[in-house]
């Protein structure tokens, strides 16, 4: 204990800080991503090296250690993208980032609500994403960048056919409208019911990738529906779904 | 512009949501930060002592 106690002096702390940060942003960057089932597995391997080594259990030891120098490899060839996007934001990430106020969190999802709520009654398809933690770098720059201040009828406006936009997704982060027209992820879920058409399967693929909020608005039915973390809610009223959002996006106090 | 809305961001912020947003996420981190430092202080005592 004493020995411990020594141990831990000033510099050791900076260090303990700085490990912590850098693991807390990798948990951030790979959470809602595939990427954390392979984490997790590593995780319990980690787990059981340690284990083996405390229990003086060699030959174990020995299989994990020789299969860690091999899944180093492996690891930089199965995360190659996710290594690549992180590095890029890494140097491009806003330290000072200004979170938007609760009352203009409230404006924004008035602002979506009614644009929602208007397209759906006129059978307008829409794909809406509300970007959180996670970047949406990939997925904006295959749109069109707007930057725009949100408003219901800038949303209908980009949605209605034949504007050039109304085919894709819209990326709203924070108070803007960063980019529209944009191509999202579709996803590879069995367990998606078959009728449901691309923007549906976008809107899922995304909230399977990141930590997005995407509203759809069927343009065959009409209905509202919200995918997050891979879950697809259909048949969503206006109402529900502002409940939804604030609960989602409110600032935590 | 900038410099008003960053002044607000400082005096809106609070200790306790910075504590209690993704909180399990944070204890975790800082468990497996502490582990990996210690072993890795530990391997690394052992190679000066020989």
């Amino acid at each position: 204990m004493v020995g411990i106690l020594k141990a831990i002096e000033w510099k050791a702390i900076i260090e303990i800080v700085i490990l912590w940060f850098v693991i807390y942003r990798i948990f951030l960057f790979l959470k809602g991503t595939k990427a954390v089932y392979l984490l997790r597995g590593i995780v319990i391997l980690v787990i059981a090296f340690f284990f083996f080594q405390k229990m003086n259990f060699y030959v174990l030891s020995w299989f994990l250690t020789k299969f860690f120098a091999f899944f180093l490899i492996l690891i930089v060839i199965i995360f190659q993208p996710e290594l690549r996007e992180g590095l890029i934001r890494l140097g491009k990430r806003h330290i000072f980032y200004i979170e938007p106020k609760q009352e203009e969190i409230e404006k924004v999802i008035r602002e979506i609500v009614s644009a929602t709520s208007i397209m759906s009654k006129k059978r307008i398809g829409a794909l809406i994403a509300i970007k959180r933690e996670i970047g949406l770098k990939n997925y904006i720059e295959s749109g069109v960048i707007l930057n725009a201040d949100i408003s219901s009828e800038l949303l209908q406006n980009i949605f209605s056919p034949p504007a050039p936009l109304h085919d894709g997704g819209v990326i709203i982060d924070g108070v803007k409208i960063i980019s529209a027209g944009c191509l999202f992820p579709l996803t590879d879920n069995p367990n998606l019911e078959r009728a449901l058409g691309m923007r549906h399967r976008a809107a899922v693929g995304l909230s399977e990738a990141s930590d997005a909020v995407v509203i759809v608005v069927s343009e065959e039915r009409g209905t509202i529906s919200l995918a997050i973390n891979g879950q697809l809610t259909r048949n969503l009223s206006p109402s529900d779904l502002q409940t939804i959002l604030k609960g989602q996006l409110g600032r935590k106090e | 512009m900038r410099f008003k809305q960053f002044k607000e961001y400082i005096e809106d912020l609070s200790v306790k949501k910075m504590v209690t947003n993704n909180f399990w996420l944070k204890l975790v981190a800082l468990g497996i930060a502490i582990i990996t430092w210690f072993y890795v202080n530990g391997e690394l005592t052992r190679g000066i002592k020989v």
